[in-house]
C-alpha cells in the first residue's frame, strides 16, 4: 500500500536560486567522477557487473528560527553534506530495481532507501574516495543480492503487464557547474529574523484560549552535485525560505482547532512584509475565536466550492499522484489512469501541466521549481491534461509502455531512491467563471440537489491519498476553514469538524467549473521517495458532489488551568 | 501540603553566591511559581490532586566536531533546554508510577507546544511548563486508575507489602557555581583534524572517525517539596573509532572514549595522537593474530580496560546488578512473564549473602572528586531527584549489603542514597535513571600482577591446558559504532556475552609463560556463581572514567570505576565470535592502499 500526502506543515521547502554563473569545472565533480570511473572499471568486470553508478551529494545549510507567543523557542543553523549512491547491476532492461512481485523482500525495501553517508565539509580527494569506495561496495553487494532474487522472481511469476525496461536510456544533459552561491551573512540574517518571528507570534497572546501561537522562519540552501557513469556531471544551487504561522486552540468538546498560514519565497526578501503578516496573525486569532464556537458538521454529500488552494491539493492528490509514471508500472498500484491516455478525464476547458521550470505564479514563488531532478535529468514542462483529455505522465527514468523517457520528474529526499514525483502542478481553465458566477452555480446545484445549504472550503492543511490496490483507492483532505453556504441568502456560516473524502474517478468526474481566481499551495509531499517540495496552482472549482466525514476528534480536555499570562492570582495580567 | 517555611528551614546552601545570576533567576522563578500554581490549583473534578511535582531542566549548549582522516564534517552546534516533568497522583505509598504495560495514548496532534523557550522569558517559560504539567497530570490520573485496577484483580498488593512507591527525601536548596572552563573551538577543530589524520598512516583501516563533543550549561531541579537546586552540567568527550576487515572478511573494530567533565581535562594533542596511534595499531595487530580456534574453557585473567567493561556490565547493567529494582505492578500476565524472564535482577534476593570472595568490598563514593591527583568524572553533589549523593558500602567482605538507589522505594533500598543520574542524549526531555557514580572495588587480599599471572598458569596446569587466556580490552558492541557499519550490525552481542569482541587478548603458555596474541574472541558474562569463585585480584587500583551506557543504547551517564588492575576468574568460556551473517569484503580495491602504494588512481 502506498499512502502519500501533501502538507504545508511538513519540513522544508526549497527551489532553485536565480541563475548562478556557470563555470567549466567543479572540484567535487572531479573527485566524484574519478572515484566513479575507478569503481566502474572494476565493477564492470565482476560476474554480475554493475552497468550504472551515480553519486549525488547534497550540501544543505539550514537556518530555523521559531518563536512561541513572542519568545524564541529555537534558533539553530545546521549544515550537512550527504552522499547518496545508486548502483544498478544487470542491464537497462532488467536490473536490481525491478519490482519484486508477490512477496515482501527486505532487500527490495533497503534498495529503495539510498542509505546516506555524511561527508566532510572540504573536498579532500583521499578522504572522499575512501568513503565512496566503502559505500559503493556495500550497495553493490546489496544490488547483486537483490538482482539474483529478481531474476528468479521474474521467471516464476506470471508475465508482467507492463514490459517496459527498468531504466531508460537518455540523452545526458550538457555538463553544468554553477559557481557556488555566495554565503549570506548568517549572523545578521539570524538576528533580523529572530526579532521578526518574535514580533509575529506575540499577538497570539491576544487570543483567549489559544494554546499555541507560533511563527517559524526557515531558510535552506543546497548545493547539489551529481555525477554518473553515463557521463552526467552537474553542480547547481537551490535556495528557499518559508515563513509559517501556526495557532492552535481547542473546542470544549475536545476538537483540536489548528490554523496555519504559510509563505514561500526563494529569498527572504520575497516574503510578505510585517504589516501583511501581522494582519494575518490578527485574522488567525479572530478565526480561532470564531471556530471554537462554530457548529460541527454532520456527514454531507452534495455540491461544494473549493478555493484555489484547496482545489490545488485535491488535484495534487486525486490526479497528480495517479499520473506519476512509475505507478502505472507497479502491479501493486491502482493504475487509475494508465489506459485513459487520449480520453477525457476533466471538463473540456481544463488544462493541467506539471511544470518544474515555472518559478512564479501570480504573487508567489513556486516551491516545485528545479533545474534538474534527482536523477540528473533536466526538469521539463509536461502537458498532462489538455482540453480535458489525458496526455501523459510525469516520468522518472523508470519508463512505462509508450512513455520510454524521463521528463525530469525523478525526485527524492536525501536518502531515498528517486521515483516519479510531482513538481508544480498547474491547473487552469479556458473558460473561468467569476466568483459571483461560481457561487451562483453552487447555489443552483444545491437547490437541484434538494438541499438548503452546501459547503465552501476556503483553506486546507493538506491531504493524503491511497493509490494501491489492497485498500480502497481513496483521498482524504484536511480542511481548516469551511463555511456553510445557504440557499436562502443568509450569510455564510463558519463550521468545523469535517474531512473531505472521496475516490479518484468519482471525485474528478464531479468537477464542473472553475473560477477566475488562482490559489497556490506551496508544501511538501511525502511518499515512497521521501518528502519533496511541491506546489499546486489552481483556480477555485465547483464540484457537483463532495462527501465529507466527521474529522477524527481528540478526546483530550483543554488545559485545566488558564494560560499563565492570562491570570495573576486570578486577575488578568494584560 | 507541608508548609514551605518548614521545608526551607532544613535546606542546605552549599555555596554562598550573592543572588541568582539573571538567567538562573528567571528560570528558577518560573519553575517555582508554576509548580506552586499547579500544586495549589491543578485538579480535575472528583479526581485526586497531584501529590508530587518535579521539574528537571537542562539548559545546555551542545557542540560536536567530527573528523575523518584530517577533514572535518560541518560543525554541530545547538542551544537547547530539555524539560522533564514528573507528576504523581495518589500518595507516596501508592501512586501512578511503576506500572508495566499501562501506557496511555494521547490522541492529540499537538505535541511539542511544551518546548521550553531558549530565552530567559518568565511568562514564556511558564507557558511551556503549564502545558507540560497539564499533560503529565492527565497521564498520571489514567496510570493511577489502571494501576489500582490491576492491583484489585491480582495478588500483587501482598508482594508489595511495606513497599512504598516513592520514598521521602528532605528538600534541598543549593546553587552551585558554574564550572569555570574555557572552550576554544578553533583549538579543538584543529585538534580533531590533526588527530583524525593519524589514520592516514593506516591504509588497511577502512573506516575511522574522531569525535569531540561538549555539553555545557546548568541543570535545574525543582520540586513541590521545596527542593530548588541549580548546578552546572558539563561533559566533554573525545571518541575515536576504527574499523577494518580481515582477508577472510571478519570485522575488526575498536573505540576509545575519553570523557571528562571539563574540557581542559581532556588529554593534550600529543597524548591524543598517541592514543589514536595505539588504537589503529591494535586493529592492525588484531588482524594479524591467529584465531582462537576451538572454544576455550578455563581460567581467564581480565586486566586493564577489560576489567571496567566487566564490572560495569556484570554489576551495574541497566536496571540490574547492584542497582535497586522496584517491584512493579503488571497490567497483564504477558508483561509479568517477560519481566520475570528478561528483567529480573538476580541479586535482589541475595541481600546479606555472599556474592564475591571474602575480603572484597565495593563502595559508591560519589563525593570523591579526585583520585591519585586525577579528576573523577562520576563525582557529584546532588542527584537528579535533588537528593544529596551519599557514600554507600554495597559489598563488604564479599557480602552484599546494599544497592544503589533513587527515590523509587524497593524492599532492599527503602530510601534514596542519591543515585538517580542524568542520562545524556540529545533528543526529547531531560532523562534520568538509576546508575553508578564513583564505584570502588578492592580486595584486602590483593596480590601483585605477576603473582596473579603465576596463579593463572598454575590453574591452567591443573586443568591440563597448554595455554591460558588474558584479555585486556574489549570493543564495544558494533551497533554503537557509526552508521556506515550498519551492514555489520547484526553481529550483535548476546545478553549472556560480555560486551563486544576482544581486541587485546593473549594466550600464555602454561609451560614457559610466553605470550602469543590471539584474534578477536567473545567471553561469557560472569554468572553469580563465577563471581563468587574469583581466584584473585590485583592490589594495584586504576581509575576508569567512563560514559556508562544504558543497556545497549547510545545513551549514557558519566561514571567512574576504581578497580583492580586485573581479576583472575577460575572458569570462563571464550569463543571465536559467531558470524551468522558476514558481509563480503569490498570487491574493488581500497583507495587508501592504492594511494599509499604510490600507484596512480
Amino acid at each position: 500500500m502506498v499512502r502519500i500526502c501533501v502538507a504545508l506543515f511538513l519540513g522544508w521547502i526549497f527551489a532553485c536560486t536565480a541563475t548562478a554563473a556557470e563555470r567549466e569545472s567543479d572540484p567535487l565533480i572531479a573527485i566524484l567522477n574519478n572515484e566513479l570511473q575507478r569503481e566502474m572499471q572494476q565493477l564492470r568486470r565482476e560476474a554480475i557487473p554493475a552497468y550504472y553508478l551515480s553519486y549525488r551529494v547534497n550540501d544543505v545549510a539550514k537556518l530555523e528560527i521559531r518563536s512561541s507567543f513572542g519568545v524564541l523557542v529555537r534558533s539553530d543553523d545546521t549544515r550537512k553534506k550527504t552522499l547518496s549512491i545508486s548502483v544498478r547491476v544487470g542491464d537497462y532492461k532488467l536490473d536490481n530495481t525491478h519490482e519484486m512481485r508477490g512477496d515482501y523482500d527486505y532487500d527490495a525495501y533497503s534498495d529503495s532507501q539510498e542509505t546516506v553517508v555524511e561527508l566532510p565539509l572540504n573536498n579532500d580527494a583521499q578522504v572522499l574516495q575512501g568513503l565512496l569506495w566503502w559505500k559503493t561496495n556495500e550497495l553493490y553487494r546489496q544490488a547483486v543480492r537483490l538482482y539474483t532474487k529478481i531474476k528468479t522472481n521474474v521467471a516464476i511469476k506470471v508475465e508482467a503487464e507492463d514490459k517496459a525496461s527498468d531504466f531508460s536510456k537518455e540523452t545526458i544533459p550538457v555538463p553544468l557547474a554553477q559557481a557556488e552561491a555566495d554565503e549570506p551573512d548568517w549572523t545578521t540574517l539570524r538576528r533580523s529574523w529572530e526579532k521578526r518571528v518574535k514580533n509575529y507570534s506575540r499577538p497570539f497572546l491576544q487570543g483567549h484560549r489559544i494554546f499555541g501561537g507560533e511563527a517559524t522562519f526557515s531558510l535552506i540552501r543546497v548545493r547539489n552535485t551529481f555525477v554518473s557513469s553515463e557521463g552526467t556531471r552537474l553542480a547547481w544551487n537551490e535556495q528557499g525560505t518559508r515563513l509559517f504561522l501556526k495557532a492552535f486552540s481547542k473546542a470544549d468538546d475536545g476538537m483540536e482547532l489548528p490554523s496555519y498560514r504559510s509563505y514561500f519565497s526563494f529569498s527572504p526578501s520575497g516574503l510578505p512584509d510585517a504589516t501583511t503578516i501581522l494582519r494575518e496573525v490578527t485574522n488567525l486569532v479572530a478565526l480561532l475565536e470564531k471556530m471554537r464556537n462554530a457548529p460541527p458538521v454532520d456527514p454531507f454529500l452534495g455540491p461544494a466550492i473549493l478555493s484555489g488552494r484547496a482545489a490545488g491539493v485535491i488535484f495534487h492528490e486525486i490526479l497528480g499522484h495517479r499520473l506519476e509514471g512509475h505507478r502505472q508500472k507497479s502491479e501493486e498500484e491502482g493504475q487509475t489512469f494508465k489506459n485513459m491516455v487520449g480520453k477525457r478525464i476533466l471538463p473540456p476547458d481544463f488544462h493541467v501541466f506539471a511544470d518544474p521550470l515555472r518559478k512564479r505564479s501570480t504573487n508567489s514563488d513556486l516551491a516545485g521549481f528545479y533545474l534538474f531532478d534527482d536523477e540528473g535529468m533536466p526538469g521539463i514542462s509536461v502537458p498532462l491534461v489538455e482540453d480535458g483529455i489525458l496526455k501523459g505522465f510525469m516520468m522518472s527514468r523508470s519508463p512505462i509502455e509508450n512513455f520510454p523517457h524521463s521528463n525530469g520528474h525523478g525526485r527524492a529526499e536525501v536518502g531515498y531512491r528517486p521515483v516519479a514525483r510531482q513538481s508544480n502542478l498547474i491547473v487552469s481553465s479556458a473558460h473561468p467563471l467569476s466568483e459571483a458566477q461560481l457561487r451562483e452555480r453552487l447555489l443552483q446545484a444545491c437547490k437541484q440537489a434538494g438541499k438548503t445549504s452546501c459547503l465552501r472550503f476556503d483553506d486546507i492543511a493538506g491531504g493524503f491519498t491511497v493509490t494501491g490496490r489492497y485498500l480502497a483507492n481513496s483521498v482524504n483532505l484536511i480542511p481548516t476553514e469551511v463555511y456553510r453556504v445557504f440557499t436562502d441568502g443568509r450569510n455564510d456560516e463558519l463550521v468545523r469538524g469535517v474531512d473531505l473524502i472521496g475516490t479518484p474517478l468519482t471525485s474528478i468526474t464531479s468537477i464542473e467549473a472553475a473560477g477566475s481566481d488562482i490559489g497556490i499551495f506551496n508544501g511538501h509531499c511525502g511518499a515512497e521517495s521521501g518528502a519533496v517540495p511541491v506546489a499546486a496552482v489552481a483556480p477555485s472549482i465547483l464540484i457537483g458532489q463532495v462527501e465529507v466525514q466527521k474529522k477524527s476528534k481528540s478526546q483530550e480536555r483543554p488545559p485545566l488551568l488558564p494560560r499563565p499570562d492570562e491570570v495573576n492570582d486570578g486577575n488578568p495580567l494584560f | 501540603m507541608r508548609s514551605a517555611g518548614l521545608l526551607f528551614s532544613i535546606t542546605i546552601l552549599l555555596v554562598a553566591i550573592p543572588g541568582w545570576t539573571s538567567d538562573r533567576g528567571t528560570m528558577t522563578r518560573a519553575l517555582v511559581d508554576e509548580i506552586q500554581r499547579n500544586q495549589d490549583r491543578l485538579v480535575l473534578a472528583d479526581q485526586p490532586k497531584p501529590c508530587f511535582i518535579a521539574y528537571n531542566v537542562r539548559d545546555l549548549v551542545f557542540e560536536r566536531l567530527h573528523g575523518i582522516r584530517g577533514e572535518l564534517r560541518p560543525l554541530e552546534h545547538r542551544r537547547m533546554r530539555q524539560l522533564s516533568v514528573r507528576l504523581m497522583v495518589g500518595n507516596f505509598h501508592l501512586n501512578d508510577e511503576h506500572l508495566i504495560g499501562g501506557w496511555s495514548y494521547r490522541d492529540t496532534l499537538f505535541e511539542g507546544l511544551e518546548d521550553l523557550p531558549i530565552e530567559a522569558d518568565y511568562l514564556g517559560l511558564r507557558r511551556a511548563l503549564w502545558l507540560a504539567t497539564d499533560k503529565a497530570y492527565k497521564i498520571a490520573l489514567e496510570q493511577y486508575a489502571k494501576k489500582k485496577a490491576s492491583l484489585q484483580s491480582q495478588q500483587a498488593e501482598a508482594k508489595r507489602s511495606g513497599q512504598d512507591d516513592f520514598s521521602v527525601a528532605e528538600p534541598v536548596r543549593a546553587e552551585l557555581p558554574p564550572i569555570s572552563s574555557t572552550y576554544d573551538r578553533g583549538y579543538w577543530q584543529e585538534t580533531v583534524r590533526f588527530i583524525s589524520a593519524v589514520f592516514k598512516n593506516y591504509p588497511s583501516i577502512n573506516l575511522s572517525h574522531v569525535e569531540f563533543s561538549l555539553y555545557r550549561g546548568d541543570e535545574y531541579i525543582v520540586n513541590s517539596e521545596g527542593t530548588r537546586i541549580v548546578q552546572p552540567f558539563s561533559l566533554a568527550m573525545i571518541e575515536a573509532t576504527a574499523f577494518s576487515q580481515t582477508q577472510d572478511g571478519k570485522p575488526l573494530w575498536d573505540r576509545i572514549q575519553i570523557p571528562t567533565s571539563r574540557v581542559e581535562d581532556l588529554p593534550d594533542r600529543t597524548a591524543l595522537t598517541k592514543a589514536i596511534e595505539e588504537l589503529a595499531q591494535r586493529i592492525v595487530d588484531l588482524g594479524r593474530a591467529p584465531d582462537l580456534g576451538k572454544s576455550y574453557f578455563g581460567p581467564v585473567l581480565i586486566a586493564d580496560e577489560a576489567i571496567a567493561d566487566l564490572v560495569a556490565q556484570s554489576l551495574f547493567g541497566y536496571k540490574d546488578g547492584l542497582l535497586a529494582s522496584f517491584f512493579p505492578v503488571f497490567t497483564n500476565k504477558w508483561e509479568a512473564q517477560y519481566y520475570q524472564k528478561e528483567q529480573r535482577n538476580e541479586l535482589e534476593e541475595r541481600l546479606n549473602s555472599r556474592i564475591l570472595p571474602r575480603g572484597t568490598s565495593i563502595k559508591a563514593l560519589p563525593g570523591l572528586d579526585r583520585y591519585m591527583g586525577l579528576p573523577v568524572l562520576g563525582s557529584y553533589r546532588y542527584d537528579e531527584e535533588g537528593v544529596p549523593a551519599q557514600e554507600v558500602t554495597l559489598v563488604n567482605d564479599g557480602m552484599l549489603r546494599a544497592f544503589l538507589s533513587d527515590r523509587s522505594h524497593t524492599s532492599s533500598a527503602p530510601v534514596s542514597n542519591g543515585h538517580c543520574r542524568p542520562v545524556i542524549c540529545l533528543c526529547g526531555p531531560a532523562r534520568y535513571d538509576l546508575g553508578p557514580s564513583v564505584i570502588s572495588l578492592s580486595s584486602n587480599a590483593g596480590k601483585d600482577y605477576s603473582t596473579l599471572r603465576k596463579t593463572l598458569r598454575q590453574l591452567g596446569s591443573q586443568e591440563g591446558l597448554p595455554a591460558v587466556l588474558v584479555v585486556r580490552k574489549f570493543a564495544p558492541p558494533i551497533e554503537l559504532l557509526p552508521d556506515e557499519l550498519n551492514a555489520f550490525a547484526n553481529e550483535s552481542s548476546q545478553n549472556e556475552q560480555l560486551s563486544g569482541q576482544s581486541v587485546v587478548a593473549v594466550l600464555v603458555s602454561v609451560a614457559d609463560g610466553k605470550e602469543r596474541p590471539v584474534g578477536p574472541l567473545t567471553l561469557s558474562l560472569p554468572t553469580l556463581n563465577i563471581l563468587r569463585r574469583i581466584a584473585g585480584m590485583s592490589k594495584e587500583l586504576v581509575l576508569h572514567n567512563r560514559f556508562h551506557l544504558l543497556g545497549d543504547t547510545r545513551f549514557g551517564m558519566p561514571a567512574s570505576f576504581i578497580l583492580p588492575q586485573a581479576i583472575l576468574f577460575e572458569d570462563m568460556v571464550a569463543r571465536d565470535p559467531a558470524h551468522g551473517y558476514l558481509p563480503q569484503r569490498p570487491v574493488t580495491t581500497n583507495p587508501y592502499l592504492v594511494q599509499n602504494s604510490g600507484k596512480s588512481l
